[in-house]
């Protein structure tokens, strides 16, 4: 990896560039150390979810997306492809995120599966309690398929919300540091 | 890369369809090269699709609700209403209480018989009966009720011949997983009678699993040996 100055960076209009962010999110992106950061946490965590997911998709993508009950059962290639597709959506965008390629586009694609994904487990927490009335929300414990087994409900929102967050400092950033150049 | 310094730009919307065509292509490269392949015309959840089909069914046939006639009362409505007096004619014959209709046990949406843990533990070292284990191989080989063959509900078209003598065999074919919210047994139990042409009648499913298996502290057997 190289380390080219932000300022450089935004004058040849190159990715993340642009005008820069003024007021406190312009200090937090002026050294390029926050969106390091955040791709190294954003990229490291779906680099996981999506090779955990790659390595057995079945299990760990397949049946919890089919229990989300959201998705057309027929035809059948819908939720299938979907199972085997979307891991490794995952994957490359978190090793594109990790290395600085792209990484406003593979944040946006992040951002949008988590935006879409993230209801859709509120929903199926809603859907388990009402099944289950005696458990009261916070305790529920379910595997959502995001690649990460079972998980409390509610830590499972707030790594999602984080996460979330963190797509979001990505999209805006205009840092270019500590990226590989030859791409951009 | 210019132009992409904007986040809804064309630039940046170009680079992420190229990452989502670069991982389609390589997901579905990998998914026709590997042992343990998502068939993607398979319909893995049958038993989910059949149930969908009777519920739409039986909400299709289900007369609309309608307002029950109430006759307005003599008194044009104004006066509270008074509980008729107890009929206290003595009559003929004593009245019996009327007990409540019980409604029948409607059959599975699927057209699978479902057997219980009595029916089962029943079964153990018959020559008549086999079982069958729908889940993951390791789970198999952790425990298995026994006598109970292997065939994996997602891997089982590729299995089916390994197992089908043994199956056609036998005149009673009894499928379980795990239990619980578990379907793959039932799932399963429909390829066993749609796609590999075992009778129906000789196709069971074992709802309670090795949960129930266990929790009654019935006999396990590890590893590849059945019995």
């Amino acid at each position: 990896m190289s380390e080219t100055a932000g300022a450089v960076a935004e004058t040849e209009g190159a990715e993340g560039g642009g005008r820069p962010l003024s007021g406190f999110l312009g200090k937090l992106d002026q050294d390029g150390i926050a969106t390091l950061i955040a791709r190294l946490a954003l990229g490291g965590v779906f680099i996981h979810h999506g090779w955990v997911k790659i390595a057995d998709p079945i299990e760990k993508f397949l049946k919890p997306l089919k229990t989300y009950d959201i998705l057309p059962l027929e035809p059948p290639w819908i939720l299938n492809s979907i199972a085997v597709i979307l891991p490794w959506v995952e994957l490359i965008a978190g090793v594109l995120i990790v290395l600085g390629i792209w990484r406003r586009a593979s944040a946006l694609i992040i951002f949008g599966m988590l935006a879409l994904f993230t209801p859709a487990v509120i929903h199926f927490a809603l859907g388990y309690q009402a099944a289950h009335p005696g458990i009261p929300f916070h305790e529920i414990v379910l595997d959502c398929g995001c690649g990460s087994g079972p998980v409390n409900i509610v830590k499972k929102l707030a790594e999602n919300v984080g996460l979330l967050l963190l797509a979001l400092w990505l999209l805006v950033s205009r840092s270019q540091r500590f990226i590989l150049r030859p791409f951009l | 890369m210019p132009g992409c310094s904007r986040l809804f730009s064309p630039c940046t919307l170009l680079q992420a369809g190229g990452i989502i065509a670069i991982a389609t292509a390589i997901a579905l490269a990998s998914n026709g090269m590997r042992e343990k392949q998502v068939d993607l015309d398979n319909q893995y959840f049958k038993a989910s699709v059949l149930a969908d089909a009777a519920r739409e069914s039986a909400a299709a046939e289900k007369p609309p609700a309608t307002t029950p006639i109430v006759a307005p009362p003599a008194n044009g409505g104004t006066a509270p209403a008074v509980p008729a007096p107890p009929d206290t004619t003595p009559s003929a014959e004593p009245v019996k209480p009327v007990a409540e209709p019980v409604p029948a046990e409607e059959p599975p949406a699927d057209g699978i018989q479902r057997m219980s843990l009595e029916d089962c533990r029943d079964l153990i070292g018959s020559p008549v009966a086999v079982f069958v284990d729908a889940r993951e191989r390791d789970f198999y080989l952790a425990g298995h009720i026994p006598g109970a063959v292997h065939l994996y509900h997602y891997d089982s078209a590729k299995h089916i011949e390994e197992v089908r003598p043994i199956l056609e065999a036998a005149f009673m074919v009894v499928v379980y997983c795990n239990g619980g919210d578990c379907e793959d047994s039932i799932n399963l139990a429909l390829d066993l009678v749609t796609s590999y042409g075992l009778p129906n009648e000789n196709v069971h499913v074992f709802e309670g699993g090795m949960e129930v298996w266990k929790a009654a502290g019935l006999p396990v057997v590890t590893g590849e040996s059945r019995e």
